[in-house]
């Protein structure tokens, strides 16, 4: 087929010209595609490291909480008046402590006291009757077997996460266990993000591993598409994961809390790709 | 605690003994002797000599109470002196005894009764690993095993009798288990015992501020 005349470069000058347009374009295209890539790369970086030092802040808290928790439940474990009520065996008047103590211990959202024979004393969140078994033996048992009896750990309660500690009273034997707990919710999860400037998300996973949102700073839409597809992102418990969540690209990084074989519940540091 | 007859009873001929002597060898499942272990025979019932003792002692040396287990019949006072250089609170929410020695000295504290058999858990309200038991018998027929681990009662009348044994770690469901034995005429009832004993729940001494050591 006979090229038109007007499209047929006739003239040396007219192929340089050409040649040199077709040069740059390419010229232009590698220094696009090298610059988007180096951007992306630099902010993934970024964000990476957003994520990690997130992760250490937010593990500092959960430590430090346990800390606090620790001095303060020690003390009030040997009060000697405490373990007077504790041994009079009156449930009344130790749901009557335990609500005090509640009252006056910051950030603790529930306290419970339990026997030796993991027997319910107190709940002061009402749940769970005088003498009823307390629900999480294994937390218990992990006390038992601390050198200082104490134990910390993290339970689902009525979907409810929460971060926990166990210190023993003592009659002078260990004769029981304090267990104070932080509510970890939304307020949680916002006064977080505030500090770390990442989305959080507590995932409360079952024993085939599918995840559900407790608590997230995650519109609902995405917090949905998060749990429907947290298998497929953390598959073989990986520690960080690429999430398109409702259209939205997020990089997540995965911190677990607690993991056993009938639940598990891992924490997630979630930034969004610009 | 699981008690099992591993060895039951060996007679060893004696010429001179006019009664008999009643030893129990206690070893723990791992095969470690085990000191502190109570042994009390609570049938038939022997009269408490007219001359008995009613006293016992527990004493405070270096935060620790010596001796660790005390044994004293029904009826007995217990003297808790602090041989220690700073007071000590005293206390029991035993059921068997409760009772309170707020913060003293030397022998400033009244000796305390203690009129029911049972067990009393002691401890002190400012150092909460001190730990003690004042085991309170029923009958004066009762001892404890050394550190050899064997408890030794002498001068029993031959016959058939039943003992319960008693040690603070066995589980709540497993003291107090009852044995019978016969004590011949002359020589040495020996019996012996596999306890199957749960962690100990004293409250480790609390380290020093300064370092690993403790004080």
């Amino acid at each position: 087929m006979a090229v038109p005349k007007r499209l047929q470069f006739s003239s040396f000058r007219s192929r340089i010209i050409a040649w040199l347009v077709l040069l740059l374009l390419a010229v232009l295209g590698t220094v696009f595609f090298s610059v988007n890539r180096s951007t992306y790369d630099n902010t993934r970086a970024v964000i990476d490291d957003n994520l990690a030092i997130g992760r250490d802040v937010f593990q500092r808290l959960i430590e430090e909480r346990e800390d606090s928790f620790k001095i303060t439940f020690r003390a009030l474990a040997l009060d000697f008046a405490f373990r007077t009520a504790y041994n009079t065996g009156d449930f009344d008047t130790m749901l009557s402590v335990s609500e005090n103590l509640l009252g006056r211990t910051e950030n603790a959202d529930m306290l419970m006291v339990v026997d030796y024979d993991y027997r319910m004393i107190a709940d002061t969140s009402g749940m769970y009757p005088p003498e009823s078994e307390f629900p999480w033996t294994w937390l218990l048992e992990a006390a038992e077997d601390d050198e200082d009896f104490e134990t910390s750990s993290f339970i689902l309660m009525d979907g409810t996460a929460y971060h926990v500690v166990a210190v023993p009273i003592l009659t002078p034997l260990v004769d029981g266990w304090i267990l104070v707990g932080q509510r970890l919710d939304g307020n949680y999860v916002y006064s977080l993000k505030d500090i770390i400037t990442s989305d959080v998300t507590i995932m409360a996973l079952d024993a085939n591993g599918s995840g559900k949102p407790v608590a997230t700073t995650l519109p609902a839409a995405q917090a949905e598409d998060l749990a429907a597809n947290f298998d497929m992102y953390f598959a073989g418990g990986s520690a960080t994961g690429m999430l398109d969540l409702d259209g939205e690209e997020f990089v997540s990084l995965n911190s677990p809390l607690v993991s056993r074989p009938e639940f598990a519940m891992v924490a997630l540091i979630q930034q969004s790709l610009p | 605690m699981k008690l099992s007859i591993s060895a039951v009873v060996l007679l060893l001929a004696s010429n001179i003994a006019l009664a008999g002597d009643l030893h129990v060898h206690f070893s723990d499942s791992k095969g470690n002797l085990v000191p502190d272990a109570v042994i009390e025979i609570i049938s038939p019932r022997i009269p408490v000599p007219a001359d008995w003792d009613y006293m016992g002692l527990m004493d405070q040396v270096d935060k620790e109470f010596i001796d660790n287990v005390v044994l004293v019949v029904a009826g007995s006072y217990v003297n808790f002196p602090n041989s220690d250089d700073i007071q000590h609170h005293v206390y029991s929410f035993s059921d068997t005894k409760s009772f309170e020695l707020p913060l003293y000295s030397g022998d400033e504290a009244d000796p305390v009764l203690f009129d029911m058999p049972g067990i009393a858990v002691v401890g002190c309200n400012i150092h909460d690993w001190m730990l003690g038991y004042i085991y309170v018998g029923s009958s004066h027929l009762m001892n404890k095993s050394s550190d050899d681990g064997i408890a030794v009662l002498t001068g029993l009348a031959a016959g058939d009798y039943t003992f319960q044994v008693w040690h603070e770690r066995a589980r709540r469901r497993d003291q107090f288990t009852t044995f019978d034995v016969t004590i011949p005429a002359t020589g040495t009832a020996t019996v012996a015992l596999t306890l199957e004993l749960g962690r100990d729940r004293r409250i480790r001494r609390a380290p020093a501020g300064s370092g690993s050591s403790y004080h």
